[in-house]
């Protein structure tokens, strides 16, 4: 038993033993196949109109389910202090002895004479406003809030003793309702003249008796006491008062009937920038959009004179639009009180349906479109003496051309060239899958064409009617109402694969456009929520020759 | 004399592959037998460990033949011929300090022992990931719930003893406390890794959580330098367990005999600067978004970095201070043995132990006397889908000094050598266990039958 044992032990014992090769070990080559995910983006129609949102005058506008592209035009103007100014107005009157009651015959001095009287009133000149430099013929003048501006007065006594004279021009008062009051003493022979500063004081130019406006009131009470020198017919108290470098913080009255030119201009399109001539666009949905903003006191007319629509490639009117000279009657502000708090907004609008020729004018790709925009202040010449404009008076006006993403639109072409540069080392590709899965909300069919070029534009490899997406399903009214899946995936060759790595450079991206159905003419609607949800991904089979790389360690 | 001696020697230059101590369980007359076998029966009244009993064992699922192939490392090849993963279990175990001793019918013994075992595993599935790709797992889920790691380090004092029951009964017990020294271990929960076949993202759900107890915190610097062997007589009673072993022996008639034993059933709570590093994770993780990212202006650099973000937003990681508990290695042996002669008998075992599944083997030996001075045993066992595994049992006992070595895999047909290793590539061992310690022993115990 116990030998047997040994002897047991004994052969275990020499199995130990160490067997040379004599050579490397080497290293199994790395063979693997990995798919993977490279791009998910949800793209909504709202991500891509953020990003280009503004370009020159294109707004892009969402308003409920509808994207509207405005190219718009704006202009803002302070019309009152711009063009409304209001003339000096000044009035001469001479007094003589026998109206200011000084005694013409034997007189006798130290005999006191007045206080007398004396009318001071006069009417303003026919045109005491000008609108743009051009006199208002028909513009009467009930109130004026003086911004600044001056009132002289000039006493001029002949008399050969001193006159007291104390002016009550009631036509000036202050925010108090004070009138003015101005006391001078005229020294014999002499003349005084006395300015007073107008801000803050109200010129009231309505007769309180006639009611007749441009009024200016006010009296002179004369009073003194006789010398013993003559009183001769020529003597007299000239009473010269002027106003003078007159600005307003408003002006209230009838202001009068006039044209108001606003805007005219040469607006950039920029719609079909990207077009070519074989693209076909139908633009269903179109507006016209005149806004107006303003705080005035005084009703408007708004027209548009002209609107041209221009290819300047071309040079040619591709298309005007009639039927807008039509006046849009624009409210006024009622409250004098109420500018810069309130203002009156003013919004009309015109549809495609108002203009149908617009359709074929945008088939057609105008980038320009020229227009004129004028106002009427008081078109109707209402009879009112309480219209005002103030000095903070503005207006803002806009004209819009909104175009819907409503139409249909058939063969957009577009190419895209991308840098590319791929050569990797490391490994070898035996073969490799591109897999592209578009889940398309949009109602755009879509064909991508993928071509690989080299450094000197030559084509390296090609991947030509693969990628193929179709549109969203659409309704009756062009609204979305299903989703198209689409999956497709492309495989490359061992020879392609050789081909693109290390001697592609870029890569064109042609691509064709249409949206759902248009060979049918049909019209779609895009709204912001539509979006396409792309996934990229890929199936790669790598090899890597480990000996080579971990050099057979 | 000389053949002994010699054999001896050759015994101690053989560079022994082995496992799991099944070959420790028969040798009563050793005191370190009790480790595995609490009613061991020795012949000496006294033993004593004289040098520190050193234990180291590590084994894998592969031998070198699984790795190479037609003289290339081969994964595939290694991959392949995996169950459920690539395991490594590895323990080292220093006897400090061990005596046995007989006082009327009780055999009692105490014992100080220095622990560490260190196992992981990865899963099976991750490894065919990372070789062959994901291309064939489109629409599979690669499980990766069997993730594990383990490493620990506790110092074990115990206390037992074993009596005879009548002529037929042997039952032994040892209750043991347990002193965690350091820890490291991880939690999963049911983790998977799915690649859909359509659009080929991956998603991943699952949670992970590593805990580690009387270690520095992962964000500190200056990290971990290892554990010191003083480390081990430095009782750490805030990461304090209990632990027990239990054996009964059955003699069925004057030639057999059946004995079993449950060891190594224990735990430890740790609660010594516990830190829990929890990562759950339920994301996918999906292409950039380029396409949008491109519509709204942002760079290429942007992207990238988003595309990042929203990978680290599908997993939450947080860090908490909870205490926790680890079990300690429980194992199961039965043993069956037959007396031949005297000083011979044949034997067959069975061990089992419990991680990542029952991992069980089984034994059948022989072990044969030579007078007092010299104890062999000769066994194979058949583990880890290997039907050869032969184990070696040295006992050899000059005066009261008592040298033993214990292996349980002494099979090394062969090596290979390349020239462009440094060293021999074992060609078929999976493991190594390898046991080796001195004793006093003192006072003969007088018995009509020798019981191993």
């Amino acid at each position: 038993m116990a030998r047997g044992m040994f002897l047991l032990v004994l052969a275990f014992v020499s199995f130990s033993c160490v067997k040379n090769k004599k050579k490397d070990l080497g290293y199994e080559d790395y063979n693997a196949q990995w798919a993977g995910q490279v791009i998910n983006s949800r793209v909504a129609v709202s991500d891509f109109l953020d990003a280009n949102g503004d370009n020159n005058n294109l707004n892009i506008l969402v308003e409920g389910d509808d994207i509207i592209l405005s190219y718009a035009d704006s202009i803002d103007a302070n019309l009152s202090s711009e063009y409304y100014k209001l003339q000096d107005a000044s009035k001469s009157k001479a007094f003589k002895a026998d109206v200011i009651g000084i005694p013409t015959v034997n007189p006798v001095p130290g005999i006191p004479f007045g206080p007398v009287s004396l009318d001071l009133g006069y009417q303003l000149s026919d045109f005491p406003l000008d609108f743009n430099d051009v006199p208002i013929s028909s513009a009467e003048i009930k109130e004026i809030d003086v911004e600044n501006g001056e009132l002289s007065v000039l006493l001029v006594n002949t008399f050969s003793h001193p006159i007291k004279v104390v002016l009550e021009l009631e036509s000036i008062q202050d925010k108090s309702g004070n009138i003015l009051v101005i006391n001078v003493d005229v020294k014999a022979d002499d003349s005084v003249e006395k300015i007073i500063n107008l801000s803050q004081y109200t010129i009231n130019l309505k007769d309180p008796s006639s009611g007749a406006l441009n009024s200016f009131y006010g009296e002179a009470r004369v009073s003194g006491v006789t010398t013993a020198s003559p009183v001769l017919a020529t003597n007299s108290l000239q009473i010269t008062s002027t106003m003078r470098n007159l600005s307003y913080n408003y002006v209230k009255g009838k202001l009068g009937t006039f044209s108001i030119p606003i805007s005219s201009g040469n607006n950039a399109i920029s719609l079909f920038d990207d077009f070519d001539k074989a693209t076909d666009i139908n633009i269903e949905t179109f507006k016209i959009r005149s806004t107006a903003d303003l705080d005035w006191g005084i009703p408007l007319g708004l027209s548009l004179s002209q609107m041209d629509f221009i290819n300047s490639t071309s040079n040619d009117t591709v298309g005007d639009i009639d039927g807008l000279d039509d006046l849009i009657k624009v409210n006024a502000l009622e409250n004098v009180d109420l500018v810069g708090i309130e203002s009156v907004k003013n919004v009309f609008e015109w549809t495609s349906e108002d203009f149908p020729k617009l359709k074929d004018v945008f088939k057609l790709q105008p980038n320009e479109f020229n227009h004129t925009v004028q106002l009427t202040a008081n078109p109707d010449n209402i009879d009112d003496e309480d219209m005002f404009i103030s000095r903070n008076s503005s207006i803002s006006s806009k004209l819009e051309g909104l175009f819907y993403l409503h139409g249909y639109l058939r063969d957009y072409n577009s190419a895209d060239t991308i840098p590319l540069s791929l050569d990797v080392d490391l490994a070898t590709f035996n073969n490799v899958s591109l897999r592209f899965i578009l889940d398309n909300g949009l109602p755009v069919e879509y064909q991508m064409d993928i071509i690989f070029i080299d450094d000197e534009g030559n084509t390296v490899e090609q991947i030509i009617d693969q990628v193929v997406v179709e549109g969203a399903e659409v309704d009756s009214d062009g609204t979305v109402v299903g989703r198209k899946y689409n999956l497709k995936d492309i495989p490359l060759t061992r020879e392609q694969i050789d081909n693109i790595m290390g001697n592609v450079e870029n890569v064109v991206l042609i691509s064709r456009l249409n949206t759902t159905d248009a060979d049918q003419d049909k019209n779609v609607r895009i709204s912001p929520d539509n979006d396409a949800h792309t996934i990229i991904g890929f199936k790669i089979g790598v090899n890597i020759d480990l000996d080579q790389e971990l050099g057979g360690e | 004399m000389k053949n002994f001696v010699v054999l001896f020697f050759v015994g101690l230059s053989i560079s022994v592959f082995a496992q799991r101590e099944v070959t420790l369980y028969g040798l009563d007359n050793v005191y370190q037998a009790s480790f595995v076998n609490p009613v061991a029966e020795p012949t000496s009244k006294v033993s004593v460990s004289l040098l520190p009993s050193i234990y180291f064992g590590t084994a894998l699922p592969i031998s070198g033949r699984n790795v190479i192939k037609d003289d290339e490392i081969s994964p595939s090849n290694m991959i392949d011929g995996l169950n459920k993963g690539l395991w490594n279990m590895t323990f080292t175990d220093v006897n400090l300090l061990g005596i046995r001793f007989k006082a009327k019918k009780w055999f009692w013994n105490a014992s100080i022992r220095a622990r560490n075992n260190q196992k992981f595993m990865v899963d099976k599935d991750l490894l065919e990931l990372a070789w062959y790709g994901n291309g064939d797992l489109l629409g599979d889920d690669v499980d990766l719930s069997s993730m594990a790691t383990q490493a620990t380090a506790y110092t074990e004092i115990g206390f037992g003893g074993a009596r005879d029951f009548g002529d037929k009964w042997r039952f032994g017990a040892k209750v043991k406390l347990n002193l965690g020294i350091a820890n490291a271990s991880n939690t999963s929960t049911d983790a998977v890794l799915y690649f859909d076949p359509t659009t080929y993202e991956a998603s991943l759900n699952g949670g992970y959580r590593i805990n580690t107890a009387s270690l520095p915190n992962i964000d500190d610097e200056g990290g971990f330098d290892g554990l010191d062997p003083v480390d081990y007589l430095k009782p750490n009673f805030k990461n304090m367990g209990l632990g027990i072993d239990l054996g009964a022996q059955y003699k069925f008639n004057d030639k057999l005999s059946f004995s079993a034993s449950l060891v190594d059933v224990g735990f430890i709570n740790w609660k010594d600067n516990p830190q829990n590093y929890n990562l759950e994770v339920d994301g996918v993780v999906k292409g950039a978004d380029a396409i949008g990212a491109v519509l709204r202006g942002e760079d290429t650099d942007s992207v990238f970095i988003s595309w990042i973000e929203e990978i680290a937003d599908s997993g939450d990681y947080s860090t908490t201070n909870e205490g926790y508990s680890t079990m300690t290695h429980g194992q199961f042996y039965f043993s069956a043995k037959y007396k031949l002669t005297q000083s011979s008998n044949v034997y067959g075992r069975v061990n089992m132990f419990l991680w990542q599944g029952v991992r069980s083997s089984l034994t059948a030996g022989v072990s044969q006397e030579f007078g007092r001075f010299f104890q062999l045993t000769v066994n194979n066992t058949i583990q880890y889908n290997r039907l050869f595994n032969v184990g070696l049992g040295l006992v050899f006992k000059p005066g009261p000094v008592q040298i033993y070595m214990v292996a349980d895999n002494v099979l090394v047909s062969s090596f290979v050598q390349y020239d462009n290793f440094d060293f021999p590539i074992p060609t078929y061992a999976t493991n190594v266990n390898f046991r080796f310690g001195i004793n006093l022993v003192f006072g003969k115990i007088q018995t009509e039958d020798k019981i191993y």
